[in-house]
């Protein structure tokens, strides 16, 4: 019976309805968060900071659009339970990513999947501590319109799959051969990305040659 | 020592020429089977590396077809890598005008000239509404230079907007004596049959003309199916 609620076809938060059929289920449920692929989601709407504690400890999903004029306090709330973060897929604007980039500079042990996306002006600069430098777990990741320079500096293990740099603004240029650097531990990698903004200016990219080596 | 990815499988890039000529200079993708990347547009393009890199990846080996692909914000040299299914080689330019189209497709079917120069179908096709009116000397210059080396071509695939300009490249290769374009071709596929009095009448005069030197060329309905 409780198979049936973590299909691929269910919604990730179906089995919630299973708990509040009576106490024994709820006991049941709890009992088998693995088994049951428990998962939290967490949406810029949710009321994280008072809600979240009304669940057990089970892994969270963060995903959706941020509104231009809403702020971020609850995502920066479940950014909080790092420990416990599994998936990030947000839209952002540019004027509140500088709050969800600082609530990202530990590591996040559990992080499986990364998307992270500006949908107006370029989103201020990743520093070199996003993630504390390191991303264990991590399979996917994403940046749309993000500029992340230290991303070689990142240490992923050989688990990603799949890296997407995409709408690459000047300030997130990375020279190829770091980038070849960085991909050079990359051994399970099936899929990349990398999509530039707009070209260089022949100077700024001579520049930038220089400056990298 | 080139930086060798065991496992990846699909690349895709936009950007500079320069960018990505040093980036796979340096790595191996053994398994790669899809190959997807824009350009900006640039005065000139200087690809040798990424020729090198085609080269080396087993999947890219032996293309049987390519197709010249004309879209509103850029042109692509496609190499299907299978008639269905799964797996790619495609190379575009961000442009927008179809003279700019044009120039970039004449510089870059000369740098992939090695890999068209075995290819038995070729297909010209638009995925945008209308092209520009009126086509000049200069266009079906470069027209014979985009075609030139496609050396080994059976069949030719014109979409309805197309053809009247390809065929008045042909008509131009039969008034000029010229056999080394499309020296091989045998069938030639129109999107629309029965075409136009200028078409019909610009093929009418290549087949007669490739017929007396002994090449039979015959034409056929094309449905496209994408």
């Amino acid at each position: 019976m409780f198979d049936s609620y973590i299909g691929e076809l269910r919604e990730i938060e179906a089995w919630q309805s299973l708990v509040h059929v009576c106490q024994r289920w709820r006991c049941l449920v709890f009992a088998s968060p693995y088994r049951l692929k428990l998962q939290l989601v967490c949406t810029p709407e949710t009321p994280a900071r008072y809600t979240l504690e009304v669940w057990p400890v089970l892994p969270l999903l963060i995903q959706g659009h941020v509104p231009e004029t809403s702020d971020v306090d609850d995502i920066v709330a479940v950014l909080e339970h790092r420990h416990r973060v599994c998936k990030i897929d947000l839209n952002v604007p540019s004027s509140q990513f500088e709050k969800v980039s600082a609530a990202m500079q530990e590591p996040f042990p559990e992080l499986t999947d990364l998307s992270l996306w500006s949908y107006d002006e370029t989103a201020s600069v990743l520093p070199d501590s996003f993630l504390g430098g390191s991303a264990p777990s991590l399979r996917s990741l994403w940046l749309d319109g993000i500029p992340f320079p230290g991303l070689p500096k990142l240490h992923f293990s050989a688990t990603l799959v799949s890296l997407r740099l995409l709408t690459i603004p000047y300030s997130g240029y990375i020279s190829p051969e770091a980038m070849v650097n960085c991909l050079s531990v990359l051994t399970s990698l099936e899929s990349l990305r990398l999509e530039f903004q707009s070209p260089l200016p022949a100077l700024t990219w001579r520049a930038n040659i220089y400056l990298c080596r | 020592m080139n930086v060798v990815l065991p496992a990846l499988k699909d690349f895709q890039f936009k950007g500079v020429s320069e960018y990505l000529e040093d980036l796979v200079a340096c790595i191996d993708a053994p398994r790669l089977n899809h190959l997807f990347i824009t350009f900006f547009n640039d005065i000139e393009f200087d690809t040798p590396q990424l020729v090198h890199f085609i080269g080396r990846t087993p999947t890219f080996k032996a293309p049987d077809r390519a197709r010249l692909v004309f879209l509103d914000s850029a042109v692509r040299v496609e190499f299907p890598l299978q008639p269905s299914g799964y797996g790619e080689l495609n190379v575009g330019i961000s442009c927008r005008e179809l003279d700019w189209q044009l120039s970039s497709l004449v510089e870059f079917c000369s740098l992939l000239f090695p890999s068209l120069s075995v290819l038995k179908h070729l297909y010209i096709y638009e995925r945008q509404p209308s092209l520009p009116d009126g086509q000049d000397d200069f266009e079906n210059t470069q027209w014979l230079d985009i075609l030139r080396p496609f050396i080994a071509v059976k069949n030719l695939y014109l979409s309805e907007q197309f053809a009247p300009r390809i065929a008045v490249v042909l008509q131009k290769l039969v008034a000029g004596g010229m056999i080394d374009v499309l020296p091989k071709l045998q069938n030639i596929f129109l999107e629309e049959l029965p075409p136009s009095e200028p078409v019909q009448e610009g093929i009418e005069q290549f087949v007669a003309a490739r017929g007396l030197s002994g090449h039979l060329i015959t034409v056929f309905h094309w449905e496209r199916e994408w």
